[in-house]
C-alpha cells in the first residue's frame, strides 16, 4: 500500500496538530504542578517582605500590598543570636563533613579491598544498623549516660559521622576503580595508606563530592540532635533556633537581642526562615548536578 | 523545619488560605484545632517535600539509559508511550524496587519533622489523635511526658518498648519484602 503525496501530507499535518495539542496540554499541566510546588516558597518570601501590621490585620498574601524591609532591617540590626546559630551550624557542618568523609571513605575502601568471607561479614556489619536499631531511647541513654555528651557540640557531630548507606555507595565506587592501578602501585612499594590517599581518593572525586554534599546538607538541616541533647541556648544551631522562634515568639522577645523594642514577630519569623534556608537552596541550585551524577554511580550492588 | 513555617504561612489564623477564604466572604477555618483535615495535609506536605528528591533519583536512573534503545524503538515505530513502558520502566525497575523495599522497611517510622513541626503538636494538643506517631510518642516520653496522650503521661519504659517494637517490625518487614522480591526476580533483591 502506498500513500499518495497529498494523503501523506494531510496525515502528517493532522499528526502535527495532535502532537501540538498534546504538548500544550502536558506543558500546561506541568507548569501548573510546578507553580503549585513553588508557591509556598514565594509565600514565605513575600510574607517576610510584608509589614508586620499587614500580616496581622490582612493576613498572608502572595503579593504584599506595601512591601517593606522592616523584618530584615530588624534582623540585621542586632543579629547576635542569628550569627551565633550560623556559627554553631558552620562549625558542626564543616567538622562533621570533613571527619565523616574521612571515616566513610576509609571504611568503604577497606571493604572494597578485603576479599573472601570476611568481606561479607564486615559488609553485613556495616549494613545492619540500616535494618535494625534499638530505637531512640537506648540511643539517648548511650549518648547522655555513657558518653556524657549533653550540651556539647560533639553530640551534634558524632551521630551523623558515618552513614552506612554512604559507606556502601563508596565501597561500590571503589570496587569499580581499575584494580590494576592499585596493584601496580603496590608492586612499586606504596603502602596501603598511600594507595588510598594518592590513588583511590583522587580517582573518586565525583563520588566523594556527592556524598560530601549529602553529608553537609544533613548536618546543615539537622534540628533533631539539638532537640535531644542541647539545652544551652548558646549552642543552638540555626535550625533549632528557628524552631525556638516558631515555637514561641515570647522567648524571642525576651532574649537580650531584642529587649526594649517590640519586634515585628510575624514577618520576622518568615525572614528568619528565608535567611536560614537561603544557603541550602543556593547550594542545591549550583551543586544539583552532582546529586544526579552521584546517585547514578552507586547502583549499590 | 522550613516546611513547618510554610505550613504556618498557609494555614495559620491569618494564613494564606484563611485570607483567601475571608476575601471570598467565607468563614475562616481553624486548621490548628481541627484534627480531621490533617490526615490529608500531612500527605500533601510529605509529597511536597519528597517529590523533588524522588524525581532526582529516577532522573539519574533515566539519564543512565543508553539513547540508542530509544532510537531503535523509534525506527521500529514505537510511540512515546510504548517507549516508556518497554524501555524506561524496565531499565529503572531496580531503582523502583530499592525505593519500595526501603520504604516498606520504614513503614513504622515517620518523618519526625513532618509530624511534629508541621502540625506544631506541642501547642496544638487537639491534633494529637491524628498526628501522633511512634516517633513523636517516644520523643514526648523523653521530654518527660510534658503533654498527655489520651490515658495519661507516656512512660519512658513503654516508649523504649515502642521504639524497639518499631525496629523489630521494620526488620521483619524489610527482610520478608526482600524475600518476596527475590522469589519474583532474584537480581532485583536488595540482599
Amino acid at each position: 500500500m502506498q500513500l499518495t503525496e497529498t494523503k501523506k501530507a494531510s496525515f502528517l499535518s493532522s499528526y502535527r496538530v495532535q502532537k501540538r495539542a498534546a504538548e500544550t496540554l502536558i506543558h500546561g499541566l506541568m507548569i501548573l504542578i510546578a507553580g503549585g510546588m513553588i508557591l509556598p516558597f514565594i509565600l514565605v518570601i513575600s510574607a517576610s517582605l510584608t509589614p508586620n501590621q499587614d500580616l496581622m490585620v490582612k493576613g498572608y498574601k502572595i503579593i504584599p500590598d506595601r512591601p517593606s524591609n522592616e523584618a530584615y532591617a530588624y534582623l540585621f540590626k542586632s543579629p547576635a543570636s542569628l550569627i551565633r546559630g550560623y556559627g554553631v551550624t558552620l562549625i558542626v557542618s564543616l567538622t562533621g563533613t570533613t571527619l565523616g568523609m574521612l571515616m566513610m571513605s576509609m571504611t568503604g575502601y577497606g571493604l572494597s579491598r578485603i576479599i573472601g568471607r570476611t568481606r561479607r561479614a564486615l559488609t553485613l556489619y556495616v549494613l545492619f544498623p540500616v535494618l535494625f536499631s534499638g530505637g531512640l531511647i537506648p540511643f539517648y541513654l548511650v549518648m547522655t549516660q555513657m558518653y556524657h555528651l549533653n550540651d556539647s557540640l560533639l553530640a551534634l557531630i558524632f551521630p551523623y559521622l558515618v552513614s552506612p548507606f554512604n559507606v556502601l555507595l563508596l565501597r561500590s565506587y571503589f570496587n569499580q576503580l581499575p584494580q590494576e592501578i592499585l596493584e601496580s602501585a603496590k608492586i612499586d612499594g606504596a603502602s596501603e595508606a598511600r594507595i588510598f590517599f594518592q590513588i583511590a581518593i583522587p580517582l573518586s572525586t565525583p563520588a566523594l563530592a556527592t556524598i560530601g554534599l549529602f553529608t553537609l546538607l544533613g548536618y546543615w538541616n539537622d534540628f533533631w540532635l539539638a532537640m535531644l541533647f542541647i539545652r544551652d541556648t548558646k549552642l543552638y544551631p540555626l535550625q533549632y533556633l528557628l524552631f525556638q522562634i516558631l515555637n514561641n515568639a515570647q522567648a524571642f522577645e525576651k532574649s537580650p537581642m531584642v529587649q526594649g523594642i517590640s519586634p515585628p514577630t510575624h514577618s520576622l519569623r518568615m525572614a528568619m526562615a528565608v535567611v536560614a534556608a537561603g544557603p541550602t537552596i543556593f547550594v542545591s541550585l549550583f551543586l544539583g548536578r552532582y546529586f544526579v551524577r552521584g546517585i547514578t554511580l552507586g547502583a549499590l550492588k | 523545619m522550613i516546611v513547618g513555617y510554610i505550613a504556618y504561612a498557609l494555614l495559620g489564623a491569618n494564613g494564606f488560605i484563611n485570607t483567601a477564604l475571608k476575601e471570598a466572604a467565607l468563614d475562616p477555618f481553624p486548621f490548628y484545632t481541627k484534627p480531621d483535615p490533617w490526615r490529608l495535609i500531612l500527605i500533601v506536605a510529605n509529597l511536597w517535600g519528597g517529590v523533588g528528591f524522588g524525581t532526582i533519583i529516577y532522573l539519574a536512573g533515566m539519564i543512565g539509559i543508553n539513547p540508542e534503545f530509544y532510537e531503535a524503538a523509534q525506527l521500529d515505530g514505537a510511540n512515546k508511550f510504548q517507549q516508556i513502558v518497554s524501555i524506561t520502566l524496565p531499565l529503572i525497575s531496580y531503582l523502583i524496587v530499592i525505593q519500595i523495599l526501603l520504604a516498606v522497611g520504614r513503614i513504622f517510622f515517620a518523618n519526625f519533622g513532618l509530624f511534629y513541626f508541621v502540625p506544631q503538636v506541642w501547642r496544638n494538643g487537639a491534633l494529637l489523635p491524628v498526628v501522633d506517631v511512634i516517633d513523636t510518642f517516644v520523643f514526648r516520653a523523653l521530654q518527660g511526658g510534658s503533654f498527655q496522650a489520651g490515658a495519661g503521661v507516656v512512660k519512658l519504659g513503654m516508649a523504649a518498648a515502642a521504639g524497639f517494637y518499631q525496629s523489630v517490625v521494620g526488620l521483619i518487614l524489610i527482610v520478608s519484602a526482600n524475600l518476596i522480591v527475590r522469589k519474583i526476580s532474584a537480581e532485583h533483591s536488595l540482599f
